[in-house]
């Protein structure tokens, strides 16, 4: 590269990243399941019409990536409808579970272009993941989804949320990708949100836990693995959006509980956008920041939900990277938080 | 390889947006669905891929790099390496009249029977 540019303050004038979510209806039951989601979608979820609406917005205004998730996103019958929407337009990651994707569902998601399915599969073995989904059978019936889409070549990549029931077992989860053909692998942090949030005590994690989990890995040969903790902790908020199944402009899937820009119902996505806080969020004005962090993400003071969820404040440090963790015990949640019932 | 009316462009469908400030852009390919992030030299390659001739396009860039690279060699080098790598992406594609090398003389389908 030799042209050059003038890098500005970080004013984008729409997300580079919107994550959109069609349903809280899972035909799973997780127990860390940051949408509490029931077996039904709800009644005041986005309609087919509202869904396309939305989605010629993004294309108007020149986004070309959407992350589709749920709930279950398979459960929507207007699923393939909305994605026809997308695919042409948009690179479409499909976030699912795979428990519903037989041969011919598998062929549908290629045929009409989605990027790449995300599948949750949330352990290793059976056992673990089965007692995370509260499904028995579950396990078999999302790696028989994955081979489906593997069969046709579909991109993949593989997502398990780090917590107490899988930690001792992501050797065995690069490997068990391997062996299905799947080269990437995203491991994520466990947010305090939905289901999780009540269980917080079964299933967070110290720091030392987890940067053990995640620091004696040996990733299999050409096998690339995502996740977020130090030196890679971002704070993403400035290039991210997110749209609840019911609508709420939030920023990221990860702040549900804490911000709503407004909803689409009553305004245009881009008019969210402009919300003061959501100004603020992306303006990088954190206390302090990690530097390696800084170096490797481009942001700065790590990711927002868990800063604000920890510290209580927009500005705070992400106490999950340990250079800016200030000895916040991460198994602990602040009393705010915690259910009242 | 030099074509008799061979120019580059963006293959249909394929969508560009810069990210204003940031000098970058990306790239979606729906027809092999993926996402490229191009710096700021690869998008100026990109725009001057316009149904343009080859030879325009070359005198553009040239005329863009001038002051930013010490040889018009190496502007060249930069220009190639872009082009190889926009259409190994399916974001361009070359297009020639009758995809006919400028080998001197005419040439028309019927001398493929041999007459």
């Amino acid at each position: 590269m030799f042209l050059a540019y003038q890098p500005k303050p970080r004013s984008l004038e729409r997300p580079l990243k919107l994550t959109l979510s069609i349903t809280e209806g899972c035909n799973l039951r997780c127990r860390y399941c940051y949408s509490d989601c029931d077996s039904c979608p709800r009644a005041d979820e986005m309609t087919t019409e509202r869904l396309l609406g939305l989605v010629g917005e993004l294309v108007d205004l020149g986004n070309t990536h959407l992350f589709i998730e749920g709930g279950e996103p398979l459960l929507r019958p207007d699923l393939f409808e909305v994605l026809s929407a997308t695919c042409p337009f948009m690179m479409t990651w499909l976030r699912t579970n795979a428990t519903l994707i037989d041969r011919h569902t598998a062929r549908a998601i290629r045929d009409i272009g989605v990027g790449t399915v995300c599948v949750d599969v949330l352990g290793a073995r059976p056992e673990s993941h089965d007692l995370l989904t509260g499904c028995p059978g579950s396990f078999e019936r999302s790696l028989e989804g994955i081979a489906n889409l593997k069969s046709l070549d579909v991109p993949i990549i593989m997502l398990l949320i780090l917590n107490r029931h899988n930690h001792l077992e992501l050797q065995a989860y690069l490997d068990l990708a391997a062996k299905l053909g799947v080269n990437d692998v995203g491991i994520l942090r466990l947010y305090p949100l939905g289901r999780a949030k009540r269980r917080w005590s079964e299933l967070a994690l110290s720091h030392k836990e987890m940067y053990a989990a995640i620091e004696r890995l040996d990733e299999p040969k050409g096998m690339r693995v995502m996740r977020s903790w130090h030196p890679r902790d971002g704070n993403c908020c400035w290039q991210n959006a997110a749209v609840g199944a019911r609508g709420d402009s939030i920023g990221c899937p990860y702040l549900r509980e804490y911000v709503n820009y407004g909803n689409i119902h009553h305004m245009s996505f881009r008019a969210t956008w402009d919300h003061p806080l959501y100004q603020r969020l992306r303006s990088d004005d954190v206390e302090r920041a990690c530097p390696d962090c800084a170096a490797s993400q481009h942001s700065r003071g790590g990711c927002r939900a868990t800063a604000y969820a920890f510290r209580g404040r927009w500005t705070a440090p992400d106490p999950f990277c340990p250079q800016m963790g200030e000895g916040v015990n991460l198994r602990e949640l602040p009393e705010r938080l915690l259910p009242t019932n | 390889m030099s074509y008799r009316n061979a120019y580059y462009r963006r293959i249909d469908g394929v969508r560009v947006t810069g990210v204003e400030g940031f000098g970058i852009g990306f790239v979606y390919t729906p027809r092999k669905p993926q996402l490229y992030s191009l710096n700021v030299t690869t998008l100026a390659i990109l725009d001057l891929c316009d149904n343009t001739s080859f030879e325009e396009l070359e005198r553009r860039f040239m005329a863009l790099a001038a002051a930013k690279v010490d040889s018009e060699e190496t502007a060249r080098q930069h220009l190639r390496s872009g082009l190889e790598q926009l259409q190994a992406a399916g974001i361009i594609e070359l297009v020639t009249d009758a995809q006919v090398p400028d080998v001197g003389g005419v040439t028309d389908d019927n001398s493929m029977n041999g007459g």
